[in-house]
């Protein structure tokens, strides 16, 4: 992988685990500074997956809930951020699944959006920022044309940089499977942003 | 695009993911550094990942929370974690879980109402055949009364008339009791009892017909034929009560 950025707060795992058996005596004050300490990865992977900024932190606050309910079968041995990338992503993929059928998928004409010539000379005008939010409107859409099992792969291995083995764990499906996932997210992604326009852009302003 | 090409394309995105045995990627490093085309698709494989990576992650519009207290995972929270398709299991399972209960519940239920009818039946027919052979017998009474009257002096109709009375009323006693006996528990007993009665009955009665048909015949009845007649009729009443 380029450029290994942690996304993830950093790996304190002795001091999860000191909350994480405080919360499950009870301590709810304990509960809610894992919930400070991990709502911004939580919420991303849901804004990312689900594409909505309402309804992402709408699935933070379930997944939260959830997790403090269900804290008391945690295992000891486990890494709190492996079982609470589980709940979100677990939580994501049953909220797309629901959705009435075709949503999930954007409203796409098919013209090709990754050909920016027409609003880049518009939002590209030494604007970082609004070029900024044309990426990641970009991205979004490129995101949308996977699979919610594709997104899921997508999501741990690139945005949150976890290794395979961790991955399989998570979505407790065996690595091939993975692999293959993630091998196709890939091949649509670079079929969306692969063809350098907008990284030209980039480099211009 | 040489025709090797496409085998390489898998390689390709396993290559980004470090994901390649050390055979392979030699000899995939030896086609790139040869192939204008995959090097075009790997520097598009790069662009991806480049954007992707400049991807930052948004502040959360809020804090979040979890109330105080103690709460209980339910069975629907449970339920709305699992995957879709353990949902469906869970779904049908919980159905096919409803359904067995309560065809269970019903079976049972049917059965011990099935009994219970079939005791008050079986009651409520002894109840009405004691009732219209009590009833009939009486009639058969009254009726060979009746019919031998003309023939008996006021007096003696009048000893004959309270004799059936106190007969009647014994008789009718007795049924109650026979019926309270049938109600209760000991069924066999009560059934066993009415049979006894009713033969008794029976006997008496073909008595009393008998004794009435030699008086019928008997133009001039004396006295202490009736008499005797009498004293028969409610000893065998005294037998049958007993």
């Amino acid at each position: 992988m380029t450029g290994e950025k942690m996304r993830n707060p950093i790996g304190d795992h002795d001091q999860d685990r000191l909350w994480v058996s405080a919360s499950q005596k009870g301590d709810a004050a304990a509960f809610n500074r894992l919930v400070l300490k991990w709502e911004k990865t939580v919420y991303n992977v849901a804004l990312r997956m689900l594409k909505n900024p309402e309804e992402a932190a709408e699935a933070t606050q379930e997944v939260f809930l959830l997790a403090f309910r269900s804290i008391g079968r945690f295992r000891k041995d486990a890494k709190f951020s492996s079982w609470i990338y589980k709940i979100v992503i677990n939580y994501c993929i049953t909220c797309i699944k629901s959705r009435p059928r075709g949503v999930h998928l954007p409203l796409d004409d098919g013209s090709d959006t990754t050909n920016p010539i027409g609003f880049l000379q518009v939002a590209g005008t030494q604007n970082g920022d609004l070029l900024r939010s044309e990426t990641q409107m970009l991205i979004s859409t490129a995101l949308a044309r996977l699979l919610p099992e594709q997104q899921a792969v997508i999501e741990l291995k690139f945005f949150q940089d976890l290794t395979f083995e961790e991955i399989a764990g998570i979505l407790d499906i065996p690595l091939s499977t993975i692999k293959s996932r993630l091998y196709a997210g890939l091949e649509v992604l670079k079929a969306r942003l692969g063809n350098g326009y907008l990284a030209g852009w980039r480099e211009l302003s | 695009m040489k025709p090797e090409c496409s085998e390489y394309k898998k390689v390709l995105a396993k290559s980004l993911a470090e994901d390649l045995a050390p055979g392979e990627r030699q000899s995939f490093e030896e086609h790139l550094a040869a192939c204008p085309d995959c090097q075009a698709e790997r520097a598009s494989y790069l662009r991806t990942l480049e954007l992707m990576q400049s991807v930052e992650d948004k502040p959360v519009p809020r804090h979040f929370f979890v109330p105080a207290g103690n709460p209980r995972l339910n069975p629907w929270d449970l339920f709305r974690m699992l995957q879709p398709h353990w949902q469906v299991l869970a779904a049908a399972a919980a159905c096919l879980f409803i359904i067995v209960s309560i065809g269970w519940a019903t079976s049972l239920r049917r059965s011990e109402n099935d009994v219970a009818a079939l005791k008050k039946d079986i009651l409520k027919s002894m109840e009405e055949k004691n009732r219209a052979d009590r009833t009939a017998w009486l009639r058969e009474v009254r009726a060979e009364i009746e019919r031998s009257r003309t023939d008996l002096t006021q007096e003696q109709q009048a000893r004959l008339s309270a004799a059936i009375a106190r007969l009647d009323s014994k008789f009718a006693g007795q049924l109650r009791k026979g019926e309270a006996l049938a109600k209760s528990d000991n069924e066999l007993m009560a059934a066993a009892l009415y049979q006894v009665v009713v033969r008794q009955r029976a006997q008496d009665l073909n008595y009393v017909n008998l004794r009435f048909n030699s008086m019928a015949a008997n133009s001039a009845v004396k006295d202490q034929q009736v008499d005797v007649m009498l004293a028969t009729l409610l000893q065998a009443a005294e037998l049958s009560v007993k």
